[in-house]
């Protein structure tokens, strides 16, 4: 056997996947030529070493509740355009992030083109969650119970919001409260994640037959706004959460089955 | 399949594997925020496609869609932003049938290990590896995968994979001497106005 056939065939030996039939007259080479030989123990100690001491990247805790809530809710919703999974695409996400980081810190209005019915909506919600989280009553209905919670809203509303409670997923419902929201009366939804404290505002949208193919994040005041419509619902989110972990109740809710 | 047998079914089968999703994109993308994205975005298509799966060997599979996830979607979306970096001073070899670490002095793996205490030498020379090279020793060193599984995830012949881990291994080693010579003040007269990624 030459070098060059040798040489080719060391690797495979280390590794042992060089057939018996190959092995036998490599061996015979190797002991006969020094230069191969020491091919061999090159291959063999990167080989060893890197099994002894490279870095294996176990996944960081929670990417595996992040995986198995995305999966839940794309099975739920196959045909809805999963804007998250661009918002979170790696070559946006670091660009995104500071975006916002920025918007939040200068305070600045993320959408320029917004209609002006969304600008009043979106200013009450943000003066309604604000005057919730100041006040005593910022919730109406203490309950971490949706079947106590969507009864309540019976007779003081002309519609039955969808409650759902996602605490197993870090969002616990903590209660509802009887909002006024772009000059008509509206069910928000409390819910408690960590330290912070999220309003879920939702009414029936007419003009909304059309889904909005993505949600729309924007600061406002210092707290974040998220917006979508879906089955026929304007949905409202405001907190001082981070954009993120807003998305994820986002996903939550609207993966959520209309009960 | 229902949403529940589809769910209990991906438990079972595919997030065993989060692990071997998550180191592979990590050594990909070298960035603990980045890996997070595409192995989750991988774990995501994993469950669409999942009715695709025919239940050979799932960890290959999900390697093989970490993969695409990587180069279809990230690195293409990056490919004006930085090219993949390539030391042309870390990786001095001539070519292939170049025996990088014969002939000189220090080459003795054993007077190397002596001298490399610190193991993330080891990581930040792998680190530094072209990516094709990187991915073929990631799936033989830290997941243990055959050459065959190697072959069919990477979806390259074996031939190949065989030349690339030998290939692999040999600018490891020399990259790692360098680095671990610079570590302790050697060859310092050679570069002593450039510094290694």
């Amino acid at each position: 056997m030459e070098c060059s056939e040798a040489r080719d065939l060391i690797a495979a030996y280390v590794d042992g996947e060089a057939s018996a039939a190959r092995a036998a007259p490599l061996d015979e080479h190797l002991a006969g030529c020094l230069a191969c030989r020491r091919e061999r123990a090159a291959q063999s100690f990167v080989h060893l070493e890197l099994r002894r001491v490279a870095t294996y990247h176990a996944a960081p805790a929670g990417l595996r509740a992040r995986v198995r809530a995305a999966a839940g809710a794309a099975h739920r919703k196959p045909l809805r355009e999963r804007w998250w999974t661009r918002w979170s695409a790696p070559l946006l996400a670091p660009a995104a992030s500071f975006a916002v980081a920025a918007l939040l810190a200068s305070n600045v209005y993320l959408a320029a083109s917004r209609p002006s019915a969304d600008e009043r909506v979106a200013e009450d919600v943000v003066t309604s969650h604000v005057r919730a989280l100041v006040s005593e009553r910022a919730i109406d209905v203490v309950s971490s119970d949706r079947h106590t919670v969507k009864p309540w809203f019976v007779g003081k509303l002309d519609y039955s919001p969808p409650v759902t409670d996602f605490a197993e997923h870090g969002f616990a419902l903590a209660g509802g409260r009887l909002d006024y929201v772009g000059g008509r009366p509206v069910a928000a939804l409390v819910y408690r994640h960590g330290v912070h404290v999220v309003d879920a505002f939702v009414w029936p949208d007419g003009a909304a037959a059309a889904v909005i193919p993505e949600a729309h994040a924007e600061a406002r005041r210092g707290y974040n706004l998220l917006h979508w419509r879906a089955n026929g619902m304007a949905y409202w989110l405001a907190s001082d959460m981070d954009p993120v972990e807003m998305e994820q109740l986002e996903l939550l809710m609207a993966a959520a089955r209309p009960m | 399949m229902t949403e529940t047998e589809a769910a209990a079914r991906f438990e079972q089968v595919a997030m065993p594997h989060l692990d071997a999703v998550y180191n592979l994109a990590r050594w990909l993308t070298g960035d603990a925020h980045d890996a997070q994205d595409i192995a989750q975005e991988a774990m995501l298509r994993a469950y669409r496609f999942f009715a695709s799966f025919r239940g050979e060997d799932a960890r290959g599979w999900l390697l093989k869609i970490v993969r695409n996830t990587y180069y279809t979607q990230w690195r293409q979306a990056r490919a004006h932003d930085t090219p993949a970096e390539f030391d042309e001073e870390l990786h001095s070899l001539a070519g292939d049938d170049a025996a990088p670490s014969m002939g000189r002095a220090d080459a003795n793996p054993e007077s190397i290990v002596a001298r490399a205490q610190d193991m993330r030498l080891l990581d930040r020379a792998l680190a530094a590896l072209p990516v094709e090279y990187r991915e073929a020793l990631v799936l033989r060193e830290l997941e243990d995968l055959s050459y065959k599984e190697i072959a069919a995830a990477l979806e390259i012949p074996i031939g190949t994979v065989m030349s690339r881990i030998a290939r692999g291994r040999r600018l490891l080693l020399d990259s790692f001497r360098t680095l671990t010579g610079e570590n302790h003040g050697m060859q310092r007269s050679q570069r002593s106005h450039r510094g290694v990624r």
